[in-house]
């Protein structure tokens, strides 16, 4: 898999409150040039807690639907 | 006419054209012109008159409305061999919804007039366009029913299961397969918050879960019973 899955911001839409910050436990977050940035993405843990966190919907989480390998077996 | 004309193997993987005999499909080709998008790209705008009809080549496109709130509310996703803006086509009138690029997108637009001009050359084409238009419709019927009498639980439900479905039938995994919280409020006529409740209660309820970017289905006929709004 190539894809690497991070939360993306988008930062036309961040105004750089910094209210993602302390929403974010694992401290991946930072704020640089008054924007928020994936400053640390090895630390994300993806629990989806800045996405909330922003007033403006500027941090998105996307998500892949999948069936559980038990499900998926039983539909083989 | 040139039967080597790129748009010509697209265009034989548009449904609705399947029927066509080469030699429409040749003259739908040669009135197509190729157009780019980059993602995020508006391709045109509601109430702008009719650019065409589009077939999506290549990338993802969303079909959408803004509210005077500015809450978007996604009536279609296209991928690949859809077409879309049939309605301002056939009528002539303004662009009924917006149109956005969310991948990179490539399309073939043809105009109202050369669509005019072959649909009458060719009554087999009209026929097509027409079966295209009464999709359409059973399309927006079944959404106007799941937004007037379904949850926003019980769509998202459904919605889930789509997605699923979509998923195991892709190939390498890129963004186009993937859906933020925002993504699904907009395609189901709510707001976000209401979505991550939603995700939190269908979770609670054992019937699906998070793993990092993955949304896992755990209970497929838990989940069909809450779309079926049981």
């Amino acid at each position: 898999m190539s894809y690497d899955i991070l939360p993306e911001i988008d930062t036309a839409a961040c105004d750089g409150c910094g209210e993602c910050l302390p929403a974010c436990g694992a401290g991946a977050l930072a704020l640089a040039d008054g924007k928020a940035t994936l400053a640390r993405p090895d630390l994300c843990e993806y629990d989806g807690q800045c996405e909330p966190a922003c007033p403006t919907g500027a941090i998105s989480l996307p998500y892949l639907v999948v069936l559980s390998v038990e499900e998926e077996a039983q539909n083989a | 006419m040139n039967a080597s004309h790129p748009a010509l193997p697209l265009l034989r993987r548009v449904p609705y054209f399947a029927a066509l005999s080469d030699g429409v499909l040749e003259a739908l080709a040669a009135a197509a012109v190729e157009r780019h998008f980059d993602r995020g790209q508006v391709i045109f705008l509601e109430g702008d008159p009719c650019g065409g009809l589009h077939i999506v080549a290549a990338g993802e496109v969303k079909i959408f409305k803004v509210s005077p709130q500015g809450r978007e509310q996604i009536l279609h996703r296209m991928g690949p061999g859809d077409t879309f803006n049939d309605v301002a086509v056939l009528d002539g009138g303004p662009n009924p919804a917006s149109a956005g690029a969310v991948t990179d997108a490539t399309l073939w637009v043809i105009t109202r007039g050369e669509m005019q001009r072959l649909a009458t050359a060719h009554p087999a084409l009209a026929w097509a366009l027409i079966e295209s238009i009464a999709r359409r419709a059973r399309h927006l019927v079944a959404m106007v029913e799941d937004l007037s009498l379904r949850s926003v639980k019980s769509r998202l439900a459904r919605l889930l299961l789509t997605e699923a479905g979509r998923a195991a039938t892709a190939g390498e995994l890129d963004r186009s397969q993937m859906v933020t919280q925002a993504e699904m409020a907009a395609r189901l006529g709510t707001v976000r918050e209401m979505i991550g409740r939603a995700l939190r209660e269908l979770s609670e309820d054992g019937l699906i879960e998070f793993d990092r970017h993955r949304i896992v289905i755990k209970d497929r006929e838990g989940l069909v019973a809450v779309g079926e709004g049981m």
